[in-house]
């Protein structure tokens, strides 16, 4: 027994020491995240000085230019919120699914929530819907086919990880089918590049007016992942350890699923779908603070936020005209991935 | 326990999701009543203001007059430029070889987007009017945020073509330039039709107008099609009316419609090409490969059946094709000149357009 006890010592030291780590790492994202937020409020094609921006966006503005007021608060800052409200919600969706699949490969893309969310827009787009109805159609889009790939494992009576990601496959394939006929009878013209636009993701057309009644469900869903945090960690110790300290598995997992999902789906409705970023930086943030959910979950909202923001930044500020986000997101978050796995090839097997 | 409450809590957050999502406001007048709303950008000292109706029945609001449009739809720079007010652009999405050739200075306009607006680069350029097609609801409401007024066309048959130059010459202060170029058009299709008349339905020549792609055509609700009618012709896919441009209607229909003339659309990007098919093996049999009457629609400088006045050049090169009996090459020449007279003040030779 006393031969244990230093061991056991050393063992809280470790615990504490991550927990610090974890928590100084979490300020100093928080204090980049909140300068690069006034930095992209200073950036811009419309010609109005950082300065100028920042006294606008605060009220304090000397002089009145109403069309930079219109680009400031019309413009940039739903835009800037909105790109670090997809950023963190990708991102802690990704973080929860690794956690729940105990798969480091998987991303909120596999249950099929972004191509359900892909056919629901393009049904919009070809209806020739108004925004506000095309947003609603993705996300009822996306939770249809999440619900699909969820019924399947449970009509087979079999809930293995295996058997979900199987079935992801075969709606996210069904999806996809169905996407290319939409496109197929697209008119070429208007509305096949709107649904490519969509597809690819973009930040350009985000009002105040399509953020705000999303926002609520965005930060409960979050909030909710947030208790579930430890829950998680439980369930990824793997299903007998869990059930052995007497966790309901089932029950957290699907809950831990519905949230990402929710959280996906209204990502997906503000921009479009995004790729990479749910995949990549949960990698990234383990590898800061370490693979417990109830620090990697926050550290992922705040490094994708982060993300997110860089590259949406990026895009507004390079080039003639802005391209869709995805591109970026691939050619950014692809090699990064790689530098990952390459920076831990021996812990993977 | 705490799982149960938990579980709870999610099944509200759906429900809230699907309330939340449909009480998204929908994009309606533009205008908006929330205080951190942007507000038109026009109210400091207020300049004199007209109001036009766009082809969306809106009533748009402009400066008396209209000294910078911005553009990302081609079409509008299309019917700008007969008008001759091109010269008023300050972003189109393209450059295209009529611009080369008649707006040399409009070859390296700046650019606000293809698909999409790259907003904050307009809000910077700050136009007078920005020109959009009608059915991009989503763009058109992002830029009137900006306060910047939206003139919404939609020239998409022969008529509304027509209608739209006519909108254009209201917007631009260019009513009467607009007027003659209608009046010259009506009355080139007037000239056609009459030349045709009595040519009895089962003598017509057959037709049909390929995409860019093998196997699309022109459907009857096209302009194309309208084109090949006045022309005398009959667009074998007349039938065809999807509310979509350029339907696939498959290569072997169009073997068995076997037309005795195919005109291709003037596409840079087309993966076939006319002399390719006239050599095609396979395509051998058909009607219009064996009269060689097979061909790109021209010209070099601009195309013939692209929305846009050209297009009366269009359907009177495609009669000079199907009854050069009627209307013969030297008559056609000397309409081309007097289009291109009329509409850049110049001329081109026939080598130079390419037809």
């Amino acid at each position: 027994m006393s031969k244990h006890q230093p061991a056991i010592e050393q063992e809280k030291q470790a615990v504490k020491n991550d927990k610090l780590r974890a928590r100084v790492t979490g300020v100093a994202v928080l204090v980049i995240l909140l300068i690069a937020f006034f930095v992209a409020m200073g950036l811009g094609k419309y010609n109005v000085s950082p300065i100028e921006s920042i006294q606008i966006l605060l009220g304090i503005a000397p002089e009145q230019d109403a069309m930079a007021a219109n680009v400031i608060w019309g413009l940039r800052l739903p835009r800037i919120l909105a790109s670090m409200l997809c950023g963190a919600a990708l991102a802690m969706s990704g973080a929860t699914y690794q956690g729940v699949f105990k798969n480091p490969l998987v991303s909120p893309d596999f249950l099929g929530v972004s191509q359900g969310a892909c056919v629901g827009a393009a049904a919009g787009i070809l209806l020739g819907a108004s925004s506000g109805l095309i947003q609603l159609l993705a996300f009822v889009g996306g939770l249809v086919a999440v619900g699909l790939t969820l019924m399947i494992p449970a009509l087979m009576r079999s809930t293995s990880n295996i058997m979900m990601v199987l079935s992801g496959i075969i709606v996210g394939g069904v999806m996809s089918s169905v996407l290319g006929f939409l496109k197929y009878i697209a008119d070429p013209e208007s509305q096949l590049a709107s649904i490519t636009y969509w597809q690819l993701g973009s930040f350009s057309y985000v009002t105040m007016d399509s953020l705000l009644p999303i926002l609520p469900l965005m930060i409960l869903s979050a909030l909710l992942l947030m208790g579930l945090s430890w829950r998680i960690d439980i369930v990824s110790l793997g299903d007998s350890e869990a059930k052995t300290l007497g966790a309901n598995v089932e029950a957290i997992r699907v809950l831990s699923i519905i949230c990402a999902t929710l959280l996906t789906a209204c990502s997906v409705c503000i921009s479009g779908t995004i790729g990479w970023v749910a995949l990549v930086i949960p990698h990234f943030s383990r590898m800061l603070v370490g693979s417990s959910n109830t620090r990697l979950l926050p550290a992922s909202a705040l490094l994708g936020a982060l993300f997110m923001l860089l590259v949406d930044t990026v895009t507004r500020l390079v080039g003639p005209a802005e391209m869709p986000i995805s591109i970026l997101t691939g050619i950014i978050g692809a090699p990064f991935y790689a530098w990952l796995l390459y920076r831990r090839r021996n812990t993977i097997q | 326990m705490r799982l149960r409450i938990l579980s709870l809590a999610v099944a509200l957050l759906l429900l809230l999701g699907l309330a939340g999502c449909s009480n998204t406001p929908r994009p309606a007048s533009g205008s908006s009543s929330a205080a951190s709303q942007p507000q038109p950008a026009a109210s400091a000292s207020a300049p004199a203001t007209r109001q036009v109706v766009d082809m969306l029945g809106r009533t748009v609001t402009l400066p008396e007059t209209v000294e910078t449009a911005a553009i990302i739809y081609g079409v509008a720079t299309n019917l700008m430029l007969p008008l001759g007010v091109a010269d008023r652009l300050v972003a189109i999405n393209a450059s295209w070889g009529i611009l080369n050739v008649v707006a040399p200075e409009l070859a390296d306009l700046d650019t606000v987007g293809q698909g999409a607006v790259d907003l904050e680069k307009l809000a910077q350029m700050n136009p007078d009017v920005f020109i959009h097609r009608a059915n991009d609801q989503r763009t058109i409401t992002a830029v009137e945020k900006l306060g910047i007024p939206v003139v919404a066309i939609e020239p998409e048959d022969t008529d509304k073509m027509l209608e739209t130059l006519l909108l254009l010459g209201e917007v631009f202060g260019v009513t009467e330039r607009a007027v003659e170029l209608v009046a010259y058009y009506n009355d080139k299709v007037q000239f056609a039709q009459d030349l045709v008349a009595d040519i009895p339905e089962n003598a017509r020549k057959t037709a049909i107008m390929m995409g860019s792609e093998l196997g699309k055509v022109a459907g009857g609700d096209m302009l194309q099609s309208a084109m090949i009618e006045t022309a005398g012709g009959i667009n074998m896919a007349r039938d065809i009316q999807t509310g979509q441009t350029w339907p696939v209607a498959g290569t072997e229909q169009i073997f068995s419609w076997n037309p005795d003339y195919i005109f291709c659309t003037n596409s840079k990007t087309s993966d076939y090409t006319p002399e390719g098919l006239l050599q095609d093996p396979h395509w051998s049999e058909l009607a219009a490969v064996q009269g060689a009457h097979l061909y790109k629609m021209p010209s070099t400088v601009d195309s013939w059946e692209f929305p846009g006045l050209a297009t009366c050049i269009g359907f009177l090169w495609m009669l000079n094709q199907m009854y050069p009996e009627r209307y013969d090459d030297a008559a056609f020449a000397a309409e081309v000149d007097a289009y291109y007279q009329l509409a850049y003040g110049q001329t081109f030779s026939r080598e130079f357009l390419g037809y």
